[in-house]
């Protein structure tokens, strides 16, 4: 059991407690941390690699890429979206057995010609195209927590027999294809969303036999965040527990969490370490 | 002292190390405290 750390610094507020909220992590001998960017030291085999833009034009237009680069935020979401590839190729090679990916902008409100929320590329698409080209996977599975319809994976996924998207928020429920949306109360329970959760992992994703699992994890459902649905930061840690228990069941382990939503720190700082030991081993 | 999860790298052989464990001391390679690696922090959503 390997577990990859996804991280770039960034200049926002919710991970300035990251790397040092890391410690008993890091130091695990099954921890493998991967980071980005140095412009003063060699390049190694830890550092992320920018995805080229031949890549992010496979699932974006180029005009929405263009708009991007005018926003200032290029190279973050670049970056953010090169942890999400780089985790999932190596997980499906073998490399790692799961991975977290700390992102700055991402990514299920990014389709194939906007994007929104802040989120402006869509990773797991992304990643999902570069599988299929590079390594042959065949069937994917995208599991979406955050508090908001993921309107951009809807889109770029809704004509990919191949993709199963599962979007867990308060719009109206409903379903195209391999996509499933499953409407949850504006206010929920911790239990009434796990029930949820595992519905949905059950009756839905065990029978497509995916070969790896994307888990868009967003906390802004939390109490007291800008998504707030009712659900208590312990609810994410069972969440957590979960769907790592599924992946090993269904998919030889083979989980991506990518961080979405959220914006409160110490929420932050709280989770992100006690997911990291649960996709690590407890 | 060293910082939990920074990387430091030696001058004089090249190697680069990350800090799993922060301590007191600094680490030394080549009989040389070795260089703390500055990073570009990047822009982000909050």
């Amino acid at each position: 059991m390997c577990t990859g750390i996804f991280f770039h610094y960034q200049q926002g507020e919710r991970l300035k407690d990251f790397p040092q909220a890391l410690d008993g992590i890091l130091e695990k001998n099954n921890v493998f941390f991967y980071d980005a960017l140095y412009l003063s030291k060699p390049k190694s085999s830890t550092d992320l690699e920018p995805i080229p833009v031949e890549t992010l034009h496979k699932i974006h237009s180029p005009v929405m890429v263009g708009r991007v680069k005018a926003t200032g935020n290029y190279e973050g979401a670049l970056y953010s979206a090169a942890g999400t590839l780089s985790a999932a190729i190596k997980v499906c090679s073998g490399e790692l057995s799961n991975a977290f990916v700390f992102t700055g902008f991402g990514d299920h409100h990014a389709g194939s010609t906007f994007y929104g929320g802040e989120c402006y590329f869509n990773s797991a698409a992304i990643a999902i195209h570069e599988l299929r080209e590079k390594l042959g996977v065949k069937r994917f599975a995208v599991i979406d927590t955050d508090a908001h319809h993921g309107n951009g994976s809807w889109e770029l996924f809704q004509d990919n027999l191949d993709v199963l998207y599962i979007c867990l928020c308060p719009e109206p429920s409903g379903g195209k294809a391999q996509n499933v949306n499953i409407q949850v109360p504006p206010e929920v329970t911790d239990q009434g969303y796990l029930s949820l959760v595992k519905e949905a992992l059950y009756n839905c994703v065990k029978g497509f036999l995916p070969e790896i699992i994307f888990w868009n994890w967003g906390y802004d459902g939390t109490n007291g965040e800008y998504g707030d649905i009712g659900l208590s930061p312990e609810s994410h840690l069972q969440m957590a527990r979960e769907i790592r228990q599924f992946a090993e069941e269904i998919c030889n382990g083979r989980l991506v969490v990518i961080l979405c939503g959220g914006s409160r720190r110490d929420l932050a700082t709280f989770l992100i370490p006690r997911i990291l030991e649960i996709l690590a081993g407890e | 002292m060293s910082q939990l999860g920074k990387r430091y790298s030696c001058k004089e052989c090249g190697t680069e190390i990350l800090c799993t464990k922060a301590g007191e001391g600094n680490p030394v390679c080549c009989d040389k405290e070795l260089e703390l690696q500055e990073p570009k922090p990047l822009p982000s959503s909050d």
